[in-house]
């Protein structure tokens, strides 16, 4: 029995010192110390069989043996758990992803990007963001704008008329009395929304198109007030400091008017085709509100006044992205939709 | 329109070294929009008169002739030129070398020493394009200077024997409809000299001496036609050739020039900012002016030779037995000025907006003198008007004198009260103080009175502002600030509140089901608010419920649409060629005729159509054949996300574009809110689509109240592991998921936590007419660690309830 303890220890010792892989430990493990046929197993238990002396001598040898190759194992495991095969864990990093659990992005409207982040500027600044119909009344669309019936300014918006006599709204300051009639003064609110023309559809205008109207009612509200806020919404925009001029501009629901212009973006004031040689491009019509519209909203105008904005969304998406057709936003084409 | 700068001269000095561009920049940053500067001279420098006095053919070229000009040079020059129209005597512009002339109107060319066909050539004989005066001349060929009855002497400066250094604005007329007295260079200048700080010189004319050697009577029978008419009976009229500065005047703002008569009653127009017109005296019929509404059906023949019939609403100018013009719009061509012309009627009248372009508009006749009524203009500039004519026709017409009274009828005055003005007003207003002085220099300078009074002035408003323009005191504030400059004007940030405003559900809501869509693999798509037939046909709606657009771009726009489900359908038709696999999600407004949505005015008496906002959703890929689950897997997702429950009952409704038995209602805090379904298989199958789509429609605004009642509790997390066991069990075809699940979750001695379903299998494997459904138990306690035995024996006693409530069996 001592020659086959000397056996297995050199066995053990040598067959250990060769592993290199988990299997092979596992195998190493069992036929040392596997519980039905392992090798040091199997003499342990025949150790009852011997006698006393015998018992005795043998008995530390086996326990001696035991821890050494226990522990030799128990090394190799640290070892083999430390081990990486660093050649087998190179693979090709450029293959493309592949997204686990779960669907790949669909994409919003890049309309609603800009939309979204244009009403998040206001809403940091306490600004409601408002909603009205778009199918609205003559009344609140032009009348309570100061645009009376046979007003030129009706014609500059040609209007798609419904058969009862109500029409497709044609601005979205068609909110602007809704609201001062429903929330009063102070308010401070910007009115995204869709509005119509009468328009054949080409690159550049479209029957259905965006803009999002702004208005800011309170006590002594001035043209330096709305300047800085027209600075503030163009900044935020276009992500930097533009270059803007303010000129007259004519509106009837204000008074002064103004049309906000900023340098253009594409030649950066020099004159180009976009900005058809001026090195300005339209871009904000705006003004004080004027006294007929905030009384048609029951507003007190000796101790109120206000100034309104609106931003054409469209133009405003197809300068920042790029654009060059405004039909692509209702195409709906996936190639399209996918980018943003 | 288009501006004269030396036009603007006559009545207000302009820096001469003043560049245009800067003073076309001054004008849109004080008055109004000018769109485009054009330098008359851009092509003229070393451009001489040269006079043809020796024509012989080219030597080597058929069709180009060899021309011996006297340009001042001492000897005539040599010239190649290949017009037709060149002839011996002829006064012609001569471009020397050195000079820049346009080549075919793309780019500027510098005139060389050159030879053409062999032979020298010195200069380029020019035709209008060349030298950019296609607006002043009209030749075909080379420029024919004896046209304009201008004495030449050879070699003078071309530029300067014609006054050709001109510099015209191009003035955006939509940014002065609100300004009459900006219609014309009288009142144009009045602006400028305001912003440029210059005088302004406005002249007297005397009105003409009274005569009574020609009857003429005038009758206007309503005073709402016009706010004024006048007129007068001139003799002494020679119908000629306008002299060169009444020719360029009117050329140069785009017209023809027609006759000396004519081009004077245009060039009046366009310098006091009001029409006039001249008929011939003997081809009128009579004295007898009447200026009345058209007849029905009555015809007139306008100076374009067309045949116009006019109805009630139309104003005439008649006289007994003909109609003379059409007011506010053209004269009649019976009257016409002509070669034969000896005595004229000059009329003078400020037709009425309203009636001048419901006219024009039914017509398509929006004249000039149309869109200048339009504005409404002051009845005081009539007499300007005719003053002016008369002042300048006698320097055409020496002869010319009046030979009847001035008739003048004068029904409407257009008057403003005075307002009370103030600088702290202005500076209210503002947001700065402006000085008192500077307001004062404004305020007169554009032609306003000033009264001193406590506080501030009374300001008085001139005729021609009180048309329409300037009526409050906002007004004045836009005057005095548009002067001051915009841009002088500091940035200041308003004070407000910083209360919040309330929270607005329903964004909030619309925000997080974009961005669960969004993250759910849905793109947003943006669908037109119109629909037409093609849409209709999608839906049971009669078309009598869709609300029809009298004026739709086209007749697939000619409703408003109820749903948002055929413009999907057309999404997923447009695009599944590109990409098999589709999700689209839109939110959007439906229009319903019959519900009531907001008023229509203040008094609430009436309402808009309902007007809510809905989520379409529609989704298809290739190996889906049942993608109703993949949309209800789809919101599952989103009802968690925004923390509602929805619940969903089979209903088999047809709408036609759905697919009945895939069919459930959305039921959201006990309402119903939509639909979710399949499009229908033979109607898809019809427009092509390969695949099958699922669709869903929503209504929004029905679940914003459930969406702000949200309130989402902590489920303390077990501290005791759950088992998992499985199961498989066949049952007819026929017993649903829920049966199933419902009975296992009852079961289990309460220790069922859930039943997740992984597979339903129905073929070889099982009979037919059955199928197996294989789902993961949860086995979980409250108080302890399940051991398997516990679990197993709950397992035990859901078998037995399902074998006895359901026929199931264990799938072996």
């Amino acid at each position: 029995m001592k020659d086959q303890l000397k056996k297995i220890h050199a066995d053990g010792i040598e067959k250990i010192s060769k592993i290199t892989s988990s299997p092979s430990w596992d195998s190493a493990h069992l036929e040392f110390f596997g519980k039905k046929e392992g090798r040091l197993s199997g003499i342990s238990k025949g150790l009852k069989d011997l006698s006393v002396e015998e018992k005795k001598e043998l008995g530390s040898l086996v326990k001696s043996v035991w821890s050494e190759l226990e522990d030799l194992l128990t090394r190799k495991k640290k070892e083999l758990d430390n081990k990486i095969d660093w050649a087998a864990e190179k693979i090709d990093l450029t293959l493309p992803g592949k997204i686990s659990g779960g669907q790949s992005l669909g994409a919003l409207h890049p309309l609603t990007q800009i939309r979204q982040q244009i009403e998040d500027i206001f809403i940091s600044m306490g600004f409601m963001v408002l909603d009205g119909p778009e199918l609205e009344s003559d009344y609140y669309n032009f009348e309570a704008l100061n645009i009376p019936p046979l007003h030129p300014a009706r014609d500059m918006q040609d209007t798609m008329w419904m058969e009862d006599g109500n029409l497709m709204r044609t601005q979205t300051s068609a909110i602007q009395v809704r609201a001062l009639e429903k929330y009063g003064a102070p308010l401070r609110a910007i009115i995204p929304g869709r509005v119509f023309r009468y328009e054949n559809v080409d690159a550049c205008h479209e029957h259905t198109f965006y803009q999002i109207e702004g208005m800011m009612v309170g006590k002594n509200i001035t043209i330096a007030n709305l300047i800085a806020m027209m600075r503030e919404l163009l900044g935020g925009v276009f992500k930097k400091d533009v270059k803007v001029r303010l000129r007259p501009g004519y509106f009837p629901f204000v008074e002064p008017g103004f049309e906000m212009d900023i340098n253009c973006l594409i030649c950066g004031g020099k004159g180009c085709s976009a900005c058809k040689h001026s090195g300005w491009l339209e871009i904000l019509p705006c003004g004080m509100i004027h006294p007929n519209v905030l009384s048609a909203g029951d507003v007190d105008t000796k101790e109120y006044g206000g100034f309104a904005f609106a931003l054409g969304l469209d133009r405003l998406v197809m300068m920042l992205y790029g654009i060059e057709d405004i039909r692509h936003f209702h195409a709906n084409d996936v190639r399209f939709l996918k980018q943003f | 329109m288009i501006i004269s700068l030396n036009w603007l001269k006559n009545y207000v000095d302009i820096p001469k070294d003043i560049d245009p561009s800067k003073l076309a920049s001054l004008f849109l940053l004080h008055t109004a929009e000018i769109e485009k500067v054009v330098r008359e001279d851009a092509c003229l420098d070393k451009v001489v008169v040269a006079r043809i006095e020796r024509i012989e053919p080219h030597p080597n070229a058929d069709k180009l002739k060899l021309c011996f000009v006297e340009a001042g040079q001492g000897r005539p020059i040599q010239i190649v030129c290949g017009a037709s129209n060149v002839y011996v005597g002829m006064w012609a512009p001569l471009a020397l070398v050195g000079a820049r002339v346009s080549w075919h109107g793309e780019k500027m060319v510098t005139i060389e020493h050159s030879k053409i066909r062999g032979v020298e050539s010195e200069g380029m004989l020019s035709a209008p394009e060349e030298l950019l005066l296609s607006g002043l001349f009209k030749d075909d060929g080379i420029i024919d200077l004896g046209k304009t009855g201008v004495p030449f002497t050879p070699g003078q400066n071309f530029r300067d024997a014609l006054s050709l250094d001109d510099v015209y604005l191009e003035l955006d007329n939509k940014s002065v409809t609100h300004r009459p007295d900006l219609w014309g260079h009288y009142g144009l200048a009045r602006d400028v000299a305001t912003f440029l700080g210059s005088i302004y010189r406005d002249e007297a004319m005397p009105l003409p001496a009274l005569a009574n050697d020609f009857p003429l009577s005038v009758k206007v029978d309503d005073s709402s036609i016009c706010s004024r008419y006048m007129s007068v009976a001139i003799d002494g009229i020679t119908v000629g050739e306008s002299p060169w500065w009444l020719k360029k005047a009117v050329m140069g703002l785009g017209y023809r020039s027609i006759n000396n008569i004519v081009d004077l009653t245009n060039y009046v127009m366009w310098d006091v900012g009001h029409p006039l017109h001249a008929y011939d005296l003997d081809k009128t019929g009579s004295g007898d002016i009447h200026v009345r509404w058209a007849k029905s059906g009555e015809k007139i023949v306008t100076l374009d030779g067309k045949e116009r019939e006019l109805n009630e609403s139309m104003v005439v100018v008649a006289t007994p037995d003909r109609l003379l013009l059409l007011g506010g719009i053209m004269g009649g061509k019976d009257s016409e000025i002509g070669a034969s012309t000896r005595r004229i009627i000059l009329e003078s009248a400020t037709f009425d907006p309203a009636i001048t372009r419901r006219t024009g508009v039914a017509l398509g006749l929006r004249t000039d003198a149309c869109i200048m009524y339009e504005k409404t203009l002051d009845p005081e500039r009539a007499t300007r008007a005719m003053m002016k004519f008369i002042t300048l026709l006698g320097t055409i017409c020496p002869g010319a004198r009046a030979i009847s009274n001035t008739a003048d009828i004068y029904n409407h005055h257009y008057k403003v009260d005075p307002i009370f003005f103030s600088p702290e007003f202005l500076a209210s207003r503002v947001g700065i103080q402006i000085e008192k002085d500077f307001i004062l220099k404004v305020l007169h300078s554009m032609g306003f009175g000033t009264i001193e009074v406590t506080g501030g002035w009374r300001v008085t408003v001139p005729s021609w502002r009180a048309t329409k323009d300037i009526s409050i005191s906002e007004d004045l504030v836009e005057e005095i600030s548009r002067m001051y400059g915009y841009d002088n004007i500091p940035l200041r940030f308003p004070e407000a509140s910083i209360q919040p405003p309330a929270d607005d559900w329903q964004r909030i809501l619309l925000r997080k089901t974009r961005d669960a869509f969004v993250s759910l693999g849905y793109s947003e798509v943006y669908n037109y608010s119109f629909c037409g037939k093609q849409e209709m046909a999608l839906g049971k709606d009669p078309e009598e419920s869709y609300l029809r657009i009298e004026n739709p771009v086209s007749k697939e726009h000619s409703f408003v649409r109820r749903s948002l489900i055929p413009g999907l359908i057309a999404n997923i038709e447009k695009n599944y060629r590109t990409s098999a696999s589709l999700s689209f999600f839109e939110i959007g407004k439906t229009f319903i005729r019959e519900s009531r949505g907001d008023r229509t005015d203040k008094t609430g008496l009436e309402s808009l159509p309902l007007q809510e906002t809905y989520l379409g959703l529609a989704v298809t890929s290739p190996e889906n054949e049942t993608p109703f689950f993949a949309l209800k897997g789809a919101l599952a997702e989103y009802w968690k996300s925004i923390g509602v429950e929805a619940e969903y009952r089979e209903d088999s409704a047809e709408f036609v574009w759905n697919n009945p038995p895939r069919t459930v209602s959305i039921w959201v805090g006990g309402k119903q809110v939509g639909y979710l379904s399949e499009f229908h298989p033979v109607i898809a199958r019809r427009l092509g689509i390969p695949t099958r789509v699922g669709l869903a429609h929503i209504n929004m605004d029905a679940c914003v109240e459930s969406f702000s009642r949200v309130s989402r509790r902590y489920k303390a997390v077990s501290l005791y592991p759950t088992v998992e066991l499985d199961l498989a069990i066949v049952v007819d075809a026929s017993v649903t998921w829920k049966q199933v699940s419902d009975t296992v979750l009852a079961s289990g001695s309460g220790l069922v936590r859930d039943a997740l379903l992984f597979d339903v299998y129905s073929g070889d494997k099982v009979e037919s007419g059955k199928k197996s459904f294989a789902f993961h138990v949860h086995y979980l306690s409250s108080e302890k660690t399940l051991t398997l035995d516990e679990a197993k024996s709950a397992e035990k006693e859901i078998l037995e309830k399902l074998e006895k409530g359901l026929g199931a069996v264990l799938r072996t």
